[in-house]
């Protein structure tokens, strides 16, 4: 009979009630199962940082490759100069940059800002940033304005207003593509962004600030404000 | 990696999700043969008790069902004792089960109706069987169901034993989601049955030693969930109680919405009454029962009111995020078809990986219980229609179910025929 394989009965128990049952626990499986979820989890914890990581290499890599691009733009321009407007094609890079710095906020969102690797890459963005920017500025001054040119800061740490803006300025970005955002936290410890923050006087409690052909304009700025100091009609 | 609140709660559900599945996947493939081949020496007399209540509609089409599929049971006619309460139906009812009078059906009747309860026990009162099985005038039997049940009763600590109940031909969703949440139950009773701890018994179709009944009474009248009560009794006398999972009963399951919560409310408050009535069974006394089963259950029903309730808050928040944006940038279609899919950003960790591991490993086991219990309708649109809507109607069920307890309120139920 099967029965006796699950329920065992004690000697005494058969003697005296015939037909009733001695309950066992199976402790066995119980541990094993509770062991198999450990393992699980650990496992998928030690594979799924080991992805991440990855992730970061990965991101890493970008970063190096884009100097290829920035560097062979700069070279087509200083080579040819002005008559290297027809042949100057920046699409390519905008996009690099652009894709460099929505998986960039992608990690953060992951590992949080504070996260060494984080902060090491975006240090690192900030100066393609820079770079892409002082570019572009001199191609608008020798080709004709080509491109809107948007300098923003925020910071993550405890500004309401800095969500808001970055809400506004990826939304004014799809809208019109011909409008580059570069965004800088306004803590990075960056020599280049601590230039900036200082030619354009910008301390926290003005933050968000954009910065647009030079003129600075401190505080959050609606969609309806930021398109007339672009000039785009709505 | 960011550790925010939403991993924590999904953790802990892959957690107890994974420790269930593999207790589950430990017990299904450590199963011993438990199904008895039929013995035709082996035929004690069985007593079926059917309640009927006004089922005069479409001449009866649904109890004639009924009573049609225990005439053609492949079980000895004298062996096998038809009882029909009639419990004071107020149309043609008592006309159209006195037809069957002509083939040996006995009929009783209640001149006022007292409740399926009382019904089911006046029936046991009149039962000459050493068996006793009760079937909902909406359900109807397999030929071979009391074939294979009968067998099990030949271990003489088996009180009680079950058939799969499953929905008959479900056509609209709601049908579709009652059949999956039939066929799921069947599934979590045979692995229970395994365990050694089926904590219920269902209406439709379950078999009683009449020995049993006889020593400590017939079905509790006081309760809503009476075969909830009957299984609980049996285990608090540590006696056995079998799910046999080819042996099937079909019902058809309730038409609509409101039916269908106040269904499954009458269920979860019995079975927050009874579970608070036989606590003692929670414990290491009573083995797999109240070390696992009972405590999952209980366990069970405040992660699922959790997990609802911040989903929904988690909803919440993410609709008045939604309206800040609009209220800063405007509603704009224009990108609305713009995915940009990014495969880097593919988030690969416990909480989005398990979630579908367990999904899937829940279909394996539909996919296995239809194999088991010899099913043969598709399983597939069930479990999808149950996959995105019971997480929902269950949680708002129990929570519904937690108010009235905890609040006294009387419940208006209604006469609890055909929906156990």
């Amino acid at each position: 009979m099967g029965a006796q394989l699950f329920f065992k009965l004690s000697p005494s128990e058969r003697d005296v009630k015939m037909s009733r049952i001695k309950r066992r626990i199976d402790a066995a499986k119980y541990l094993i199962a509770v062991a198999v979820a450990v393992v699980i989890f650990l496992f998928g914890y030690m594979a799924s940082s080991q992805i991440n990581s990855e992730k970061f290499r990965q991101l890493e890599e970008m970063t190096q490759d884009i100097r290829t691009d920035a560097l062979s733009n700069e070279i087509l321009f200083q080579l040819v100069q002005s008559s290297a407007c027809e042949t100057l094609n920046t699409t390519e890079y905008n996009l690099e940059l652009y894709q460099i710095g929505k998986r960039l906020t992608y990690m953060e969102s992951l590992y949080g800002f504070t996260h060494p690797e984080v902060i090491r890459l975006k240090e690192y963005y900030s100066l393609l940033e820079i770079r892409h920017w002082l570019l572009s500025r001199e191609i608008n001054e020798k080709c004709g304005k080509r491109t809107r040119l948007v300098l923003y800061f925020y910071t993550n740490a405890g500004c309401n207003d800095c969500e808001d803006q970055g809400v506004v300025l990826t939304n004014i970005h799809n809208d019109y593509p011909v409008m580059n955002v570069y965004s800088f936290e306004y803590y990075l410890n960056n020599s280049a962004v601590e230039y900036l923050k200082k030619i354009y006087n910008i301390t926290p409690n003005r933050l968000p600030t954009i910065v647009v052909d030079g003129k600075v304009y401190y505080g959050f700025q609606s969609k309806e404000e930021l398109l007339k100091i672009l000039n785009l009609s709505g | 990696m960011l550790v925010t609140f939403q991993d924590i709660v999904v953790s802990v559900l892959c957690f107890v999700g994974i420790i269930t599945s593999t207790v589950y996947l430990l017990t299904i493939f450590s199963k011993k043969k438990w199904e008895y081949s039929p013995d035709p020496k082996f035929r004690p007399k069985i007593s079926v008790i059917v309640p009927v209540w006004n089922e005069g509609s479409n001449n009866g089409e649904r109890i004639r069902k009924t009573l049609d599929s225990l005439l053609h049971a492949r079980y000895p006619k004298e062996k096998l004792e038809i009882i029909v309460v009639n419990d004071g139906s107020t149309d043609n009812s008592l006309k159209i089960i006195n037809e069957y009078k002509k083939f040996g059906v006995k009929v009783f009747s209640y001149k006022k109706s007292k409740g399926k309860t009382h019904a089911v026990n006046l029936g046991i009162k009149h039962a000459t069987g050493e068996l006793i099985a009760g079937l909902d005038a909406d359900s109807f039997i397999m030929p071979d169901a009391f074939e294979k049940i009968v067998p099990v009763f030949k271990d003489k600590r088996v009180m009680a034993a079950m058939p799969s109940v499953k929905i008959w031909k479900p056509k609209t969703i709601l049908q579709k989601i009652q059949f999956q949440e039939f066929l799921s139950s069947v599934f979590v009773l045979h692995v229970q049955s395994e365990l050694g701890g089926v904590p219920l018994v269902s209406g439709a179709c379950t078999v009683v030693r009449k020995s049993f009944i006889d020593k400590y009474g017939p079905y509790s009248t006081d309760t809503m969930v009476e075969d909830l009560e009957m299984a609980l009794r049996i285990q608090s006398h540590n006696y056995v109680i079998r799910h046999v999972v080819s042996a099937n009963v079909y019902t058809s399951g309730v038409k609509t919405l409101k039916a269908f919560i106040n269904q499954r409310l009458r269920w979860f408050y019995g079975f927050i009454v009874q579970m608070k009535k036989y606590r003692k069974l929670i414990g290491t006394k009573h083995g797999n029962l109240g070390f696992f089963i009972l405590p999952l259950s209980v366990f069970y029903i405040f992660l699922n009111v959790f997990v609802f309730s911040y989903t929904i808050f988690r909803l919440i928040q993410n609709i008045f995020k939604w309206l800040r944006e609009v209220s800063l940038v405007g509603i704009s279609f224009r990108h609305i078809f713009d995915f940009s899919f990014d495969p880097f950003m593919i988030t690969i960790k416990n909480t989005t990986v398990l979630p579908i591991v367990l999904l899937l490993t829940l279909g394996g086991f539909m996919y296995y219980i239809k194999i088991v219990s010899e099913e043969n309708q598709p399983i597939l649109t069930p479990f999808i229609a149950f996959t995105f809507t019971y997480w929902v109607l269950g949680p708002i069920c129990w929570m519904l179910a937690i108010y009235y307890y905890i609040s006294g309120k009387k419940v208006k139920w209604g006469p609890n025929y055909f929906s156990s």
